[in-house]
């Protein structure tokens, strides 16, 4: 029963909690230089850098009225107080007010369109990496200090110190056809072909599947290392407790050790990461999906910050606290699960 | 009294005469044949370019961005033209117009032959509305505010007569009004402009929306029903009836797939990509064509503007010293390969081998920087090795807000720490960058300027601006003969005279060194699958790689050639590298070469 009273408490407590959280990065972002207004300015000025200039012809000059209507339109003639009540109540946590770098849009509209590949990407990662992981961490923990445990180790350690750009920008050199003598096996970029909505169901799959090998062989091979270790580690220290050395010293086999005992144990520390699982696969990868041109959230974030698409960055950062939070709850839903001696009232 | 009535009837004709409007185009002008086009241009087809990252709005006068311009040059029309001969005004949607003595009053009328593509006539109603609409304070059309508020609400005469006043004379208010796209009031009016961005079904120009899909490409349709279609200037232009733009967030996937055929002509920005990534077989066998295109392209000028309106840029001394401790050589050739030009002008495109630039070019000397700042009061503190003047050292904050100068300023700030100039550097974001900028709040930075083909020095130079937030004179620039020159230029409408004082006012600017002048380029560095024809100018006499979309074409033989070629793995015959309008182009009317 204190298990519930633990999880209603926890659950009431998300609302004061993303309040809080809403409230602090609102008032923040009042004193992040250059907002909207600065960058709608910008926008109608030809001015670029670099090395060679790229400026626009159109240089104007914009009136001390052009920039007053500007900050009148975007609400900054308003007390903080005032637009974030309007932001929290009247635009539905923002989610109803247009996109200042997309205007035809709303925030929601927005980030509804980008989620599904996002989660598309999250959810092939998630269950490749425990697919991956768990299987492996298990045989490296039976085979410690054996070649195989060794050769895997090097193979992962090698995968985690990888960049993802890096890793992204050779494959594409490997992969992708541009490099003279590589191979051309899978597109270069995007989330589908040009034809992709004239394809049959068969060549839609193909079609996907061939534009998202490699972003997602980016987004797990970094990922491997720290699950396969410490499912790894994990196993091996229930392995060396005195219940597991009980177990057999009664004559138990070691596979009853092993998969009766000690797995079920070693999964704690795996589900400490699995509410996080929420908000990874609705962030997505900025610099996965930057280099392969997946139109994602993590692009949608980025140019919401570089842009100062408040709507936008507040929509998302709402999303993803409310997730991060309900994902702290469903980590220790998980850990009572596998664990029913863990008790809440202390 | 019969003489009398006679001598004043004589009186009345001459006055009218003399302040009657002038009518244009002239009565001897006749339409001629774009002189770039190629008689041999054929049409059909589909050509892919990339256009950058996925459009925010494909309205120009809410979105001021490149790809908005040129979606709606394709869609929208004005109501005069440009020769792409001598850039004089031509007919288009007004057939003819007149200017009033005075040079305020605007009158046009417009073809009774122009039409909507949904088989409406363009009227003077539709003029008037676009300009409203612009005007409109709801409405954020931000800067094409600005050139248009010269002018008073247009009055309507008929159905097919429009009638501009202007507030004060200048040599532009006939290119503003006269260029800016009309847009269908009946089929607009009553939605929210500021929610116009993506469906622009009705339209006059040659071109119309295809299929537009996010973060991938946009179509442009050519209109068989163009109003406009068979008229003499237009024949061997628009040829493609597909024009599909690609959207790229990245230029290096852009170049990626241009390499992998997914897109059909690609401009090259950087040094790097021009002469260490264009190798491999398909530039050896020429299945890609390499070309500069050198035209007449207005050239713009970039460098690093100094806050004018503080210390220690106040004084002209510490500009200049700046400006000799740059080592442009070192840097074209140790970064960019040698492809760039060093600026000695802020309006390049204004002089020629027959009106030579006089300024002279701050060429890297240290001795002369430590000169300029000893004269100036600058003294060496043998403790830090710094320059000082009154207990304070010469610091400079440097503001960027692009990784790609930080190889650049690394250089700069060596040679200025061993004459004991001090740099910090402050990178910050576009929008934070901007924002210091408006305020104010910078000492140096980094800025590139493109040009127009008319140049307008009010902007940049003159004192008025010096101190309006949002303007183009970041460096505070003020001086009292260029106001003059700028005030003097408005009203002169011969484009070679407005030159002459835009060249005055360049080397009274130069003097001053607002900037420390970098370097740009005078060509276009161009990228082509060989599958074109193209006119033997390759580009317009002022265009960009844009104008191939126009003036090129599928050419069935070459795509064959290109195919067989790639199949058998052979060698095509080679294109000229280097291609100078000048050079190779003949008009088809004079039958000669032009200079």
């Amino acid at each position: 029963m204190e298990r519930t009273d633990y999880f209603i408490r926890r659950l009431l407590l998300v609302i004061p909690t993303f309040i809080a959280i809403t409230m602090l990065v609102f008032l923040l972002v009042q004193f992040v230089p250059g907002g909207p207004v600065e960058q709608a300015l910008m926008a109608m000025k030809g001015m670029g850098s670099g090395e060679v200039g790229q400026g626009g012809g159109l240089a104007g000059s914009i009136s001390a009225e052009q920039r007053l209507a500007l900050e009148k339109h975007y609400g900054f003639d308003k007390p903080f107080y005032e637009r974030y009540w309007t932001w929290l109540v009247h635009d539905r946590i923002g989610f109803t007010m247009e996109s200042y770098a997309f205007p035809n849009k709303t925030a929601w509209q927005l980030i509804k369109e980008r989620f599904p590949v996002s989660l598309i990407f999250g959810i092939v990662s998630f269950v490749l990496s425990y697919v991956v992981c768990i299987p492996l961490g298990i045989m490296k923990a039976l085979r410690h200090g054996r070649p195989f445990d060794l050769i895997s180790s090097v193979i992962v350690f090698i995968g985690y110190a990888i960049p993802p750009l890096a890793l992204g920008m050779v494959l594409k050199m490997l992969f992708c056809g541009t490099t003279t003598g590589m191979w051309d096996i899978f597109p270069i970029a995007g989330f589908h072909s040009l034809d992709f909505a004239q394809m049959t169901g068969l060549e839609k799959a193909k079609d996907l599947f061939m534009h998202m090998f490699l972003p997602v062989l980016c987004y797990v091979v970094g990922n491997f290392a720290v699950l396969t270790l410490l499912m790894k580690n994990s196993l091996m220290e229930q392995v060396g407790r005195d219940y597991v050395r009980t177990v057999l010293a009664k004559g138990g086999s070691t596979g009853r050790a092993i998969w009766g005992h000690a797995f079920r144990n070693s999964l704690i520390p795996i589900a400490t990461g699995f509410g996080g699982i929420l908000t990874v696969m609705f962030a997505g990868s900025v610099i996965i999906e930057q280099i392969f041109e997946i139109p994602g959230m993590g692009r949608l974030s980025l140019e919401a910050i570089v842009g100062r698409d408040y709507p936008v960055f507040m929509g998302i950062l709402s999303i993803t606290s409310i997730l991060g939070l309900l994902g702290n709850i469903l980590s220790d839903l998980c850990y009572v699960l596998i664990d029913p001696r863990i008790n809440f009232q202390s | 009294m019969k003489s009398c009535f006679r001598v004043l009837l004589v009186l009345f004709f001459l006055a009218s005469a003399a302040f009657c409007d002038q009518t244009f185009p002239k009565p001897d002008w006749k339409e001629l044949p774009d002189p770039v086009a190629s008689p041999y241009a054929e049409q059909g087809g589909e050509v892919c370019v990339y256009i950058g990252p996925s459009p925010k709005s494909l309205n120009y006068y809410l979105e001021n961005s490149s790809i908005a311009a040129h979606v709606f040059s394709g869609l929208y029309e004005s109501l005069l033209s440009m020769s792409s001969r001598n850039l004089e005004y031509e007919p288009h949607l007004a057939s003819k117009w007149s200017i009033s003595d005075d040079k305020k009053t605007f009158t046009f009328w417009i073809d009774k032959r122009a039409k909507w593509s949904d088989g409406k006539p363009v009227t003077a109603q539709d003029v008037k509305w676009t300009f409203d609409a612009i005007m409109n304070p709801a409405n954020k059309t931000g800067v094409h505010k600005v050139s248009l508020s010269r002018f008073e609400s247009p009055e309507v005469l008929d159905d097919h007569t429009i009638r501009f006043t202007a507030k004060e004379v200048h040599w532009k208010n006939l290119l503003s009004i006269g260029t800016f796209d009309i847009l269908p009031k009946h089929a607009y009016e009553n939605l929210d402009f500021n929610k116009i961005n993506f469906e622009l079904p009705v339209v006059s120009g040659p071109y119309e929306i295809g299929e537009l899909t996010e973060n991938v490409s946009l179509t442009l349709k050519r209109r068989r029903d163009w109003w406009n279609n068979d008229a003499v200037n237009v024949q061997g232009v628009n040829n493609f009836d597909t024009i599909r733009l690609r959207f790229y967030g990245e230029s290096e996937n852009a170049f990626e797939a241009f390499k992998k055929g997914l897109i059909d002509i690609i401009g090259v920005n950087t040094a790097r990509t021009w002469v260490k990534e264009t190798e491999g077989q398909q530039f050896a066998d020429n299945w890609i064509i390499k070309q500069k295109i050198q035209n007449y392209r207005p050239v713009g000028f970039q460098g690093f503007a100094m806050n004018m309106r503080r210390p220690p840029f106040d004084d002209v001394n510490v500009r200049k010293a700046m400006a000799h401790l740059i080592n442009r050589e070192k840097m074209n050739a140790a970064i960019m390969y040698n492809q760039y030009f060093l600026h000695k002008s802020y309006f390049e495109d204004l002089y020629s081998p027959e009106k030579p630039c006089p300024n002279q070019p701050y060429d890297f000397n240290k001795d002369k920087a430590r000169k300029l700042l000893a004269d100036s009061g600058w003294k060496v503190n043998p403790k830090t090795g710094f320059l000082e003047k009154n207990g304070k050292p010469l610091t400079v904050k440097f503001l960027t807000r692009d990784s790609t100068a930080e190889r650049f300023l690394a250089i700069y700030e060596q040679d200025l720490k061993d004459v004991g100039i001090q740099m910090v550097i402050d990178k910050k974001d576009w929008a934070a960058w901007m924002k210091d900028m408006d305020d104010f709040n910078y000492e140096i930075t980094w800025a590139a300027w493109g040009a127009a083909l008319f140049k307008d020095p009010e902007g940049m130079w003159a004192s008025s601006e010096a101190d309006r937030p949002s303007g183009n004179n970041i460096t505070g620039f003020k001086n009292a003969k260029v106001d003059e020159l700028i005030e003097m230029q408005k009203s002169i409408f011969s484009v070679e005279e407005r030159h002459e004082i835009c060249r005055k006012i360049d080397q009274l600017v130069y003097e001053q060194c607002p900037y420390v002048l970098l370097w740009n380029i005078d060509y276009t560095r161009l990228l082509y699958w060989n599958k074109f024809g193209t006119p033997d100018t390759v580009l317009t006499k002022y265009g960009d790689d844009s104008s191939a979309e126009s003036y090129w074409w599928l050419d069935p033989y070459s795509v064959a050639d290109l195919k067989d070629a790639m199949e058998q793995k052979l060698p095509l015959p080679p294109k000229p590298l280097s291609v100078v309008f000048d050079e190779v182009f003949v008009d088809p009317v004079m039958d000669k070469p032009k200079n």
